[in-house]
């Protein structure tokens, strides 16, 4: 373990929220889009994150570790894991005159909701940029560490 | 023999420069670069050894920053914190490196320095 572990996980954090950015943009460019390759209205996407063990020489300790209910021996990075789509129902508008528009004249869209896709946006660009704040403390530290000989 | 208030054993523990292969000749240039040579001592790496490693471990990372900063002016990639993260690094490993360097130019200094 040393400063470049720190520094990929860092790093897959980073990756992690870039997912979760291209994500939201996907859910706000298509807040009103009802027409998708597999029919019907657009339904948002959200990320799932899973952590995955950094050091792979203790992949089979950290399991028996926690098999056994002891505290694992390994840190870990995150990785997206699946792209879920929100199977919420979609919002329904009237709008006789919308070439989509059912026969009771109703449209069907996007079950994205601006308002929590802006609340989404700010947690990830803050969590970007604890990201960026770990890892300059990271470099931080490997400076004054070879700052000790001088 | 201890005016200098150094230990005895560790004045006597002193080599002659000569008899000290890694010390007296440029050990980088002679040898083949070769991950695991031990050939140098029996069942043991000598320091030149390391420092090659180390040497070749930063040029690696050197040119794995340079090529992702190359992908990334040329368009092919878009990874911003990726490009930024191997160049910080090869900074620090650079940054590593000529401090163990300079730590054992100063220790070839003091050790050339005894004579006078």
């Amino acid at each position: 373990m040393d400063f470049f572990s720190a520094m990929e996980i860092a790093s897959s954090g980073l990756d992690a929220q870039r997912a979760r950015m291209n994500a939201l943009a996907s859910n706000l460019a298509n807040a009103r889009t009802t027409r998708t390759a597999e029919g019907g209205p657009y339904k948002r996407i959200d990320p799932v994150f899973q952590a995955v063990p950094v050091n792979t020489d203790n992949r089979f300790a950290d399991a028996v570790a926690n098999a056994a209910g002891a505290e694992p021996t390994a840190v870990y990075r995150v990785e997206v894991s699946e792209l879920r789509r929100d199977q919420a129902p979609p919002q329904q508008m009237y709008d006789p005159s919308h070439p989509d528009a059912d026969e009771r004249g109703f449209v069907a869209l996007p079950n994205v909701n601006a308002v929590e896709e802006m609340v989404n946006l700010i947690t990830a660009s803050r969590a970007y940029e604890s990201g960026v704040t770990v890892m300059q403390t990271i470099k931080g530290m490997a400076q004054s560490a070879l700052s000790i000989g001088s | 023999m201890a005016p200098l208030g150094l230990p005895p054993a560790l004045l006597t523990q002193q080599t002659p420069i000569q008899s000290r292969p890694e010390i007296a000749k440029p050990a980088l240039a002679e040898r083949p670069l070769q991950l695991g040579d031990e050939s140098a001592v029996e069942g043991a790496r000598s320091f030149a050894d390391h420092l090659q490693q180390m040497v070749k471990e930063v040029d690696a990372q050197h040119k794995t920053a340079d090529a992702r900063t190359a992908e990334f002016a040329e368009g092919k990639s878009h990874d911003i914190h990726g490009t930024m993260i191997a160049m910080e690094q090869a900074d620090i490993s650079l940054r590593t490196l000529s401090s163990v360097r300079n730590r054992l130019i100063d220790a070839y200094r003091e050790v050339m320095r005894m004579g006078a």
